[in-house]
């Protein structure tokens, strides 16, 4: 097969798969007796409306999905995403309403996140604990902490829904695109998304690292620390996910709410979008945008139409189960043509 | 906490033992065919807002524990349809229903019952006893049942035999006439229908009512607990009181010694004991040789 003709192939999945979602979208609107195509118009076009929040998506979970791809590439499944998130955003939000600082505190997050990913990385080296295990028990550990540490040293005495806020001193600015107002968090994300891509493909630990993730017996005989690169991808992942707390918070949020609520979910949905975008890099990037406005869209439709914003969520876990399924999305782009359907790919 | 506390704990601990050791027996079953189901956590939301719902509607916790039992096993069955026939990444494919059934069910509550957060109480009617004030129901007793029962049937019995046969090496299996496909969708479905029971027993039976990501872990706890367990039925039934004890002392000191910002911190004890013990236990783990690979005949 052609190089081509595998990315055409690849795109017909994908197609497929946001179409299902799509599908599913529309007996969501319409079992909430909403008009089901006015409704995934809308969706779709959630940025005329939440620009800011389309944006801000966007850039949380690029770095949430590369914190999923880094570590697929050298073979293992971070869930852990979520709970690093959570953990940078609580230590970053603990940084700036101290030293007022934004450097010092999109570094505590950073850090925080990986500490964390750095643990599931260990375990998983030296005791062989598998690493979808223990990064779900870290990420309910953190979220009991972090919820903890809300209503207690962070608790706002004068708003007790929520904690203290990120002093103006150590808040991104936000940027004006065609008389828009963005967070500027988006373009910290892209030009880290660069980043990754270029590690991953031009360097030598990157090329390595996605070695051992290809072929791990073949990297193992020609020399290659297996262990070491996989601990590096956790620690990479747990960085881009704390990071990605930390900006939040000190971007977009400035606070989180007494239930956590401002802080999850980044981490699961970044799994979508890394699978949406094929785990590559500058593909996350792009699937981080069209998840992003979906997911933007569900709270654009929620007030119109009543549909309630869960349904992006339920649109996502469908878009994953279908992906899972290699074999079921090659068939169906095969019988798709004989329908008289538009050809996608393939 | 004095001997009387202690009695109680240890009473609430089998009552939080039992849906972390059904899933758990049948997901040891579905391992044991070569099937692991991260999707786990997922069915055992589904099927608590499903018991629910059916024993709103009939007014009796029995019909919940059938829709459990029912949608438990259908959605086993989706599982084994794209891990053994569509040959589809078992781990992905477990991660994307966990996401829909999170968001499902939020979608579902506010549909059936007006709200996002939980569903109005259940009559809890099926058989219990009643120990120190603490209720234990009947399925307490199912449960230490279905793991002798299920342990026979893996090392007693021919289908046992079969099933392990077919997880360790599905080629020889195949070679023999076994037909692998098949015995991995049944092992599948029963492990779907054990997770919906237990999902079932959390919201009508345990709880009393659907509240939302109520499932809290425990279909991944009970993933840790196949593990710990030495791929074991009555490994696994120890291991769940084990996870059920942390569970009841988190409880003890959340409900029944009075709700404080601190009761946040003991809500962590149940997930980093799961980690301690799998962080033991998991350099000397035998698994199942073929778990988690697609079979494709050559």
């Amino acid at each position: 097969m052609s190089l081509l003709r595998k990315t055409l192939t690849e795109i017909g999945l994908v197609a497929a798969s946001l179409g299902i979602g799509l599908a599913i979208g529309a007996v969501i609107a319409k079992g909430f007796s909403a008009p089901p195509l006015m409704v995934l118009a809308d969706m779709l076009t959630s940025w005329r409306l939440l620009p800011d929040m389309v944006a801000e998506y966007a850039a949380i979970l690029t770095l949430t999905a590369l914190a999923f791809a880094i570590p697929l590439h050298a073979g293992l499944f971070n869930i852990g995403a979520e709970g690093s998130l959570y953990l940078g955003a609580l230590l970053s939000l603990w940084v700036a309403v101290n030293t007022g600082n934004l450097v010092l505190a999109l570094l505590a997050g950073a850090l925080a996140g990986a500490a964390l990913s750095g643990v599931a990385g260990v375990l998983r080296v030296a005791l062989g604990v598998n690493e979808v295990l223990s990064t779900i028990m870290l990420n309910w550990t953190v979220y009991w902490v972090m919820l903890y540490y809300i209503v207690t040293r962070l608790a706002d005495p004068v708003f007790p829904q929520r904690t203290v806020e990120v002093p103006e001193s150590a808040r991104i600015p936000w940027i004006e695109v065609g008389g828009i107002g963005i967070p500027a968090t988006l373009l910290i994300s892209i030009v880290i998304a660069a980043a990754v891509w270029v590690f991953l493909r031009m360097t030598r630990p990157g090329l390595l690292l996605r070695a051992v993730g290809a072929n791990e017996e073949a990297a193992r005989m020609r020399g290659v620390p297996v262990g070491a690169y996989r601990l590096l991808s956790m620690l990479l992942a747990g960085l881009l996910a704390g990071l990605g707390g930390a900006l939040h918070i000190t971007g977009f949020s400035y606070s989180i709410d007494v239930l956590g609520g401002t802080v999850r979910n980044y981490g699961f949905n970044g799994i979508g979008v890394a699978l949406v975008g094929r785990n590559d890099p500058l593909g996350v990037a792009a699937a981080a945008l069209l998840l992003s406005t979906l997911m933007a869209g569900s709270q654009a439709v929620e007030p119109v139409y009543g549909v309630p914003k869960e349904a992006a969520d339920l649109m996502v876990g469908v878009i994953i189960v279908v992906l899972s399924a290699p074999a079921a999305l090659r068939i169906a782009s095969r019988i798709l043509p004989k329908l008289g359907l538009p050809r996608r790919g393939g | 906490m004095d001997a009387y506390d202690a009695a109680v704990v240890g009473l609430i601990s089998l009552s939080a033992m039992v849906p972390i050791a059904l899933t758990a027996l049948g997901e040891v079953l579905a391992e044991r065919s070569g099937v692991v189901n991260i999707g786990l956590e997922g069915i055992l939301l589904i099927t608590a807002w499903v018991g629910v719902y059916a024993a709103l509607e009939t007014g009796s916790a029995w019909a919940g524990y059938a829709a459990g039992l029912a949608v438990g096993s259908l959605l086993g069955l989706l599982h084994a349809l794209i891990a053994v026939y569509l040959k589809g990444d078992q781990i992905i494919a477990g991660i994307g229903l966990n996401l829909a059934a999170a968001g499902g069910t939020a979608l579902a509550t506010l549909a059936a019952w007006g709200n996002y957060g939980q569903s109005p109480p259940v009559e809890v009617n099926v058989p219990s006893i009643v120990v120190l004030d603490q209720r234990i129901s009947f399925m307490v007793f199912v449960t230490v049942a279905l793991a002798f029962g299920l342990w026979v049937l893996l090392e007693k019995t021919r289908i046992g035999l079969i099933v392990k046969a077919v997880g360790d090496d599905p080629r020889a299996a195949d070679a023999l006439g076994i037909r692998v496909e098949r015995v991995r969708l049944a092992a599948t479905v029963a492990g779907g229908a054990l997770a919906g029971l237990a999902g079932a027993y959390l919201s009508v039976d345990y709880l009393g009512s659907f509240v939302k990501l109520m499932s809290a872990g425990r279909g991944f706890i009970a993933l840790a607990d196949v593990a710990f367990s030495g791929w074991h039925p009555l490994g696994a039934l120890l291991g769940a009181l084990v996870f059920g004890l942390s569970d009841a002392v988190a409880r003890y000191y959340t409900i029944i010694k009075g709700v404080t910002a601190a009761s946040y911190l003991f809500n962590t004890i149940p997930y980093l004991v799961t980690l301690a013990a799998v962080a033991v236990t998991a350099k000397r783990a035998v698994m199942p040789r073929s778990l988690g690979k697609p079979y494709v005949r050559e």
